[in-house]
């Protein structure tokens, strides 16, 4: 066999030869010195190439990434969106603890209501409207605690949990301030 | 462009989840390329801000286009050929590189020079580690066509009918300027004594 070109070393070297043609060179490799030495060399440069030196990336490709595609609540946004959502859900419970009509919630919307359905329609109606400040006081803590811990509440349990914490925070807020204000009442 | 069929790999599955919105899923894949990607578009670029901008519009990229993705395609070829695109666009546009992309020298100021690794007694005695590092210097220094067949074929880890999908090139030509590309680096390198 004649000696190999460099072509053929570098065929032989990335494996594209069938098995009879690299059964040839690998034979003539070990008998021809000066092709061997060309393939050692060759060898070399191919391991070195196919381990290349990696740098490490910067951990601010992702994250800036995920900021761009994925948005979160802006931080003005957050803040009006809780100081609304907190005031109507206090204003809310101030009206239904105190019962500013002197009597119970319910009597009033007896009072208010000719008949019996009215009085169903106008329960369904606080509790629906109670339920919905409730939530959005919830949505509002949510992004708003997302936004000042700069992690994303994704998992449906730690945003249950940190929505509970939340308001059993709003809801001693609110019980402390309606004891304090009965005492000044009396 | 290679074909695939039946089952889904891994890379699929998770662009399944990136389709259904899930945020999770997009994270992983970035954090599975990103190294890789970064690389190839530094070694591409020659400069580290250039390059995390690039490395951020190929993930932004690929989120705005996986839709089109088709499943019966590898995916690693499908993004490949988007980062290769990017880069080569950003090239193109920037100019950047212009004795690369015009000549087929050798780019002499790139290479370090040989002097360094020559000891006080005129041997030149340097660990594999070493040699690595002044073979990938190189590869930094050569024509941009044969350096981005290189970075394709030994970063990107792709056969060659990939890098000719992914390049538009003959697959004999990327054999070739990968041959080529290869001899340059040898002939450097063996001038510099380091393969002794």
């Amino acid at each position: 066999m004649e000696c190999l070109n460099e072509e053929r070393i570098q065929d032989y070297l990335e494996g594209t030869l069938n098995a009879m043609e690299a059964s040839l060179i690998r034979d003539h490799l070990l008998a021809c010195p000066g092709c061997n030495a060309r393939h050692k060399t060759d060898l070399k440069i191919n391991r070195h190439l196919q381990h290349p030196p990696l740098l490490n990336p910067p951990d601010s490709i992702i994250a800036s990434v995920l900021r761009t595609l994925y948005p979160g609540t802006s931080f003005y946004f957050s803040i009006i969106a809780l100081i609304a959502a907190s005031f109507a859900f206090l204003v809310t419970w101030i009206y239904i603890y105190f019962d500013f009509s002197n009597s119970s919630l319910i009597q009033a919307l007896k009072l208010t209501s000719k008949s019996t359905s009215g009085w169903i329609a106008n329960l369904i109606k606080v509790v629906s409207s109670v339920f919905s400040m409730i939530y959005a006081s919830f949505k509002a803590i949510h992004s708003f605690v997302s936004y000042l811990l700069r992690i994303d509440l994704g998992p449906e349990i730690v945003r249950g949990v940190v929505l509970a914490l939340s308001m059993i925070f709003l809801y001693s807020l609110i019980h402390l301030f309606s004891r304090k204000f009965k005492e000044k009442r009396k | 462009m290679e074909k695939r069929k039946t089952i889904l790999d891994d890379d699929q599955v998770l662009i399944k989840k990136i389709r259904k919105g899930n945020k999770a899923a997009f994270e992983e894949l970035m954090r599975k390329y990103n190294r890789k990607i970064f690389n190839f578009i530094i070694r591409m670029v020659r400069n580290d801000e250039v390059a995390v901008e690039l490395t951020q519009d190929f993930f932004i990229k690929i989120y705005t286009v996986i839709d089109k993705y088709n499943f019966e395609y590898k995916f690693t070829t499908w993004a490949y050929r988007i980062c290769y695109n990017l880069v080569i666009d950003h090239i193109r546009k920037n100019q950047m590189q212009m004795e690369s992309l015009d000549g087929d020298a050798v780019s002499q100021k790139e290479i370090i020079s040989s002097e360094n690794y020559v000891k006080d007694d005129g041997f030149r005695i340097l660990s594999d580690e070493e040699v690595k590092t002044h073979l990938w210097k190189l590869v930094d220094g050569i024509p941009l066509k044969f350096k981005e067949v290189i970075l394709l074929r030994y970063i990107q880890e792709l056969k060659y009918e990939e890098i000719a999908d992914i390049s538009g090139l003959p697959v004999g030509t990327v054999k070739n300027r990968i041959f080529k590309a290869k001899e340059i680096l040898k002939q450097e390198i063996e001038k510099d004594g380091m393969l002794k």
